[in-house]
């Protein structure tokens, strides 16, 4: 729709700017969720920086490691592509999680809380983000003419002159409720890992589902898109938190 | 405090440039010295913040503005260096890229 956005003549990134308020609404909302398990705001804060900063680094490595060829071959293109958007996004959340992780290895925190209390920040985060997709013009629906159908503008990424389902804004919008409910079950939990394993299982599934209803082109693994196998790995994840099995092993084996 | 002076500074200095090379940005590529500064210099920002709280000492005002101008530099340069990384997966790219992207 509006994929760059004018501020005095100056061309922004629409997507740019809901990412910083997203992440911006994130870390405030991390100060409420810290307070569940006595967590400073400063160890909240610092956690959301490291896994910033290992998300940054882990997506740029994973490319750079991808692109290992054209880097060599022809390394002013590479460059540029590397400096203006090259990134992977499995780079990015290994590397975003490995940044966490190491923060509270290198203070002796107890990470399965941090991730407890980070995770309705990046539900938050997220739904910001796919804002930011609809306007981008990324992850679009599939054609679809009821209400709420999206038409795009011609010259946008997205095919124009039909209807499409607005998958980037109903995932937005099961995002921005999935936080509610993550701090309710916060709230509410007895056991570190509860609502870590709640939210892989709820964006898990939401995720496999809102796929059938998307049409861009991306990767396939036999009938499933990537990101349906993926997330159904995520769900298995979810659930051995939610049965406490990898907590007991962390505890013992991991923490100190 | 004074072995944490030098990371102070370290940090204020490589706050400036990330802010300046976001600035300058004559080439694109000085966005990536500009992450890769923002990100050394809040290191190492955080590091003093941490040792401050565990130590009991005021943290220096070099050493504050050194983690702002860090945050700032590092969630600028990184929305320029990153558009759409959420969306990497799914805008699919081109040729050999947008499947090796899934990875």
């Amino acid at each position: 729709m509006y994929p760059i956005i004018h501020v005095f003549n100056f061309p922004i990134l629409t997507f740019g700017v809901l990412f910083l308020i997203g992440t911006g609404a994130a870390f405030l909302l991390a100060v409420q969720t810290a307070r569940k398990y006595h967590i400073t705001t400063m160890d909240a804060m610092f956690f959301g920086l490291f896994a910033i900063i290992g998300g940054i680094t882990g997506a740029k490595l994973l490319y750079i490691i991808v692109d290992l060829p054209n880097l060599i071959t022809s390394p002013e293109t590479a460059l540029i592509r590397l400096a203006s958007g090259g990134a992977v996004f499995y780079g990015g959340l290994i590397g975003g999680i490995l940044g966490g992780v190491i923060y509270t290895r290198i203070y002796h925190l107890d990470v399965i809380e941090f991730f407890d209390i980070a995770v309705p920040c990046l539900a938050l985060a997220q739904a910001f983000g796919r804002i930011g997709c609809f306007f981008n013009g990324c992850c679009y629906g599939i054609p679809y003419e009821g209400p709420g159908a999206v038409h795009y503008p011609v010259g946008a990424y997205p095919p124009s002159g039909i209807g499409l389902f607005p998958a980037q804004l109903s995932e937005s919008a099961f995002l921005f409720m999935l936080t509610l409910v993550l701090m309710a079950v916060l709230w509410k939990s007895r056991n570190p890992g509860f609502t870590t394993g709640f939210y892989l299982i709820a964006s898990g599934l939401f995720r496999f589902i809102n796929e059938f209803f998307r049409s861009d082109p991306r990767g396939a693994i036999g009938f499933l898109s990537t990101s349906q196998f993926i997330s159904l790995m995520i769900i298995g994840l979810g659930i051995l938190l939610i049965l406490k099995i990898p907590q007991p092993l962390y505890q013992k084996y991991l923490k100190n | 405090m004074e072995n944490y002076s030098g990371k102070a500074a370290a940090s204020l200095v490589l706050g400036i440039v990330s802010v300046a090379c976001l600035i300058l940005m004559v080439y694109v590529v000085t966005i990536i010295i500009g992450v890769i500064c923002a990100i050394i210099g809040l290191i190492l920002a955080i590091q003093i913040r941490k040792a401050a709280q565990l130590e009991s000492f005021k943290p220096s005002g070099i050493a504050t503005a050194g983690l702002v101008l860090s945050i700032i530099g590092l969630s600028l340069n990184g929305v320029i260096a990153l558009p759409c990384t959420l969306c990497v997966i799914c805008a699919g790219g081109s040729g050999a890229l947008s499947s090796l992207s899934y990875l």
